[in-house]
């Protein structure tokens, strides 16, 4: 005839079997009662089918081939960028030797430049200019010379 | 990108190290092996992408796995193939000798993947996670970032839907 847990302790003894604590009373009522620990070890007994099951849900071998084939992902990842890299700078040094190559650039006639004049030219010019640009005569006074052209009073 | 030689030598010696755990993570969460691997590929592209943070092996390790977590977890969400978990995890069994005994756990093991599935996706998480090797409680709260405690009582209360299911 089979064993039977007490129905007092049937939730408790399953609670213990999935991983629980067991109280002190349970562990003194199990020590006891054989229905109670016959019912203890069959909760454990399918708790443990139950780890086994899940263990082996996840129980399978790595390729072993995997890691080479992070190894070789990460070199090709590494070659696409470098080779990506220099790409762009090539293209982006020949886009630089057309424009400038191309630009048009503005002729300016030599003789423009130095035909042009400031409009602020004339105001660099002292009052005192034209005495001094003019060569006085031979026995002339240079200070005696008024800046309009004539000699003062002698 | 351009990483030195001493530099993808320390990332090469940290992957082949994490390369079957980060794997199984993905497995578990995929049930498909080309899904896997190609989850597996991903997250360690990207640690590669942040190495110069991630050198130490402490953090290298937890940081891939959980990047492979949720990666698994997108994939999944997003793949209808993911959905037609191939069994080769069936041939793993030992066969047995008795074609009714062998019957009877196939089926048991489809009614516990299926319970497994419909568990809340807290739950479930955790339940996947304790299943793969080399997954301790403390590396299923570093990949899923809760407590190590709340780990241990999700599991609990994960196994105890589980039993109560199975053997209502």
């Amino acid at each position: 005839m089979a064993l039977k847990a007490c129905s007092d302790w049937r939730e408790g003894i399953s609670d213990f079997a999935a991983g629980g604590t067991a109280t002190p009373a349970l562990r003194e009522h199990g020590a006891h009662c054989r229905g109670c620990a016959a019912a203890l070890a069959e909760w454990q007994a399918k708790a443990a089918a139950i780890n086994s099951v899940v263990e082996r849900l996840a129980a399978v071998e790595a390729p072993v081939y995997g890691p080479d084939r992070v190894m070789a992902r990460i070199g090709g990842r590494q070659r696409a960028y470098v080779g990506t890299w220099w790409r762009w700078a090539a293209a982006a040094a020949v886009a630089i030797v057309t424009l400038v190559w191309m630009w048009p650039v503005p002729r300016v006639e030599a003789g423009a430049i130095s035909a042009w004049h400031s409009p602020t030219q004339g105001l660099l010019q002292s009052p005192a200019g034209t005495s001094w640009s003019e060569v006085p005569r031979f026995g002339e006074g240079i200070f005696k010379k008024k800046p309009g052209g004539g000699t003062g009073a002698q | 990108m351009h990483e030195p030689a001493g530099e993808a030598a320390d990332f090469e010696r940290l992957m082949r190290a994490s390369y079957r755990l980060i794997y199984r993570i993905a497995y578990s969460v995929l049930g498909n092996g080309a899904d896997a691997e190609e989850v597996s590929q991903d997250a360690f592209l990207r640690a590669y992408e942040k190495f110069s943070s991630l050198r130490d092996a402490e953090k290298f390790r937890p940081w891939v796995a959980r990047t492979a977590w949720r990666l698994a977890l997108n994939r999944r969400r997003g793949s209808a193939r993911a959905m037609g978990r191939d069994t080769s995890w069936v041939a793993l069994r030992a066969p047995m000798e008795d074609p009714e005994a062998e019957a009877s756990a196939r089926e048991f093991e489809d009614r516990v993947r299926a319970e497994v599935e419909r568990l809340p996706e807290k739950l479930r998480a955790v339940m996947r996670l304790s299943g793969v090797e080399e997954m301790d409680l403390r590396t299923i709260a570093a990949v899923l970032e809760i407590p190590e405690g709340t780990v241990r009582s999700r599991l609990h209360l994960a196994r105890r839907t589980l039993l109560r299911t199975l053997w209502p």
